[in-house]
């Protein structure tokens, strides 16, 4: 090879060599991650319902359904509905788009939320959104395990118990309190606080138009 | 014993972020905490001892006008090689680290090395190159990271240090934090290198292009000119 060329269609040559073999690489490597990437995202989904969800025997991606842009998967045990879960997006947080996974009980209560991906601020939004086991020093030494379930978040708890009925406690639509709600929000966090309860209501409005796309599917067997 | 000082040449005295100042803008970005810093500079030196290698074996073949482009070719396959396995095993990480791990591709470390080492050197020597900036990079960006970390969490690695830490520093996990951090870590180095310097009885060359002429925090070029007068 002729390392000082400067004839074009020599160095297009070359050029086009290099890249045909990197492009073989990226192609090979693509191929060989393309299942376990794929698994990977299944994963995170089955993790999020088994972490929201009462113990269940079926397989809740198989039993979903979609309303608007909610996902909604239904848990059964022993052929009987134990929970709902829905799988949902905002995208007026502080950083864009959060996503969340909120779970229902069967008689239409929010029973967990937790905020699947979101980027709020470190240390600031992201209190409204995230739920985290500290590890501390002194547990470590003491060989401290870590308690089962999901770890406390003021902001995400409070959403359970609650519902669309017209027995709820809470003005509808649900709002912060800062704009003349009832739901508690971090201070100077609140466009975090706001798209976190954003996302619950728009989990539970979605879940009464799925309720009710039950009963009307149940109708139509009849 | 050569490959060994071309090795441990890019952790401490050639270190290329405290020393030579490259890569600014990754090591600001994700060494908002001891993890994510360990992890963007694993997935970096990963990509630098590979792009080093294959640069440093196809160094006489690639004709010299388009040496650049080749380069660039081999470091952003290696970056989606990475991308693509960080995104099947690590995914917690991947998802921390965001874009900043395309980015590797726009590097200056990466080039830089490759152009300033591996298209002139052997492939031994360039591996070793790449390794030990990589692990300098690693070094510098995990040490940011845990200075960072414990002031605006009270954690290192995600262990709370002391039990009732409820008010961190929290402007130390953000941009803002980067730059005070990396500024204080850059003054504490030369700091470090003008005492060990004056004791072996020499005068401090600061590295060139780096002398902070403009930076009275540690008065660095001000005594070294005192000095040489």
């Amino acid at each position: 090879m002729n390392r000082n060329s400067t004839n074009m269609f020599y160095l297009g040559i070359v050029l086009c060599l290099v890249c045909a073999v990197a492009a073989g690489i990226m192609g090979s490597a693509a191929a060989f991650t393309k299942d376990p990437i794929a698994q990977a995202k299944r994963k995170k989904v089955a993790d999020g319902l088994r972490d929201v969800l009462p113990a269940f025997d079926n397989d809740p991606m198989k039993d979903s359904r979609q309303v608007g842009d909610v996902r909604f998967y239904q848990a059964k045990k022993d052929g009987k509905t134990v929970g709902y879960a829905a799988e949902t997006a905002v995208g007026s947080g502080y950083a864009g788009r959060i996503e969340a996974l909120i779970s229902f009980q069967p008689d239409g209560t929010i029973r967990t939320f937790i905020i699947t991906k979101h980027g709020e601020t470190p240390g600031l939004g992201s209190n409204a959104a995230d739920r985290v086991r500290r590890k501390t020093l002194a547990g470590l030494i003491r060989g401290e395990k870590t308690p089962p379930g999901l770890p406390p978040n003021r902001i995400l708890d409070q959403y359970a118990g609650h519902s669309k009925s017209a027995k709820d406690t809470w003005k509808q639509p649900w709002k912060v309190k800062k704009d003349g709600g009832d739901a508690d929000y971090v201070t100077g966090a609140t466009i975090s606080s706001r798209a976190v309860n954003e996302l619950a209501w728009k989990a539970v409005c979605a879940f009464e138009k799925y309720l009710q796309g039950d009963a009307g599917s149940e109708r139509m067997k009849k | 014993m050569k490959l060994l000082k071309e090795l441990l040449k890019g952790i401490w005295k050639e270190n290329p972020v405290l020393v030579l100042s490259l890569g600014m803008c990754p090591s600001l970005a994700t060494s908002s905490s001891a993890l994510n810093g360990l992890g963007m500079g694993l997935a970096t030196t990963f990509v630098l001892f590979c792009s080093n290698m294959v640069i440093s074996l196809i160094r006489n073949l690639v004709p010299a006008k388009i040496r650049i482009p080749c380069y660039i070719v081999v470091i952003a396959a290696f970056v989606t090689v990475v991308d693509l396995l960080m995104q099947a095993y690590t995914e917690a990480l991947y998802n921390a680290l965001g874009i900043f791990i395309p980015l590797i591709v726009v590097n200056c470390i990466v080039l830089g090395r490759a152009e300033a080492f591996a298209s002139k050197n052997g492939i031994l020597a360039s591996a070793m190159d790449g390794l030990g900036m990589g692990l300098g990079f690693t070094l510098a960006l995990t040490v940011i990271g845990m200075i960072r970390e414990f002031l605006a969490a009270g954690t290192l690695f995600q262990v709370q240090l002391s039990a009732n830490w409820e008010y961190g520093f929290s402007v130390m996990g953000q941009a803002p934090g980067g730059f005070i951090v990396m500024g204080l870590v850059l003054a504490a180095m030369n700091v470090y290198n003008r005492r060990r310097a004056e004791k072996a009885g020499k005068t401090y060359e600061p590295p060139q292009g780096l002398d902070c002429r403009h930076c009275n925090i540690c008065r660095l070029s001000e005594t070294s000119y005192k000095k040489s007068q």
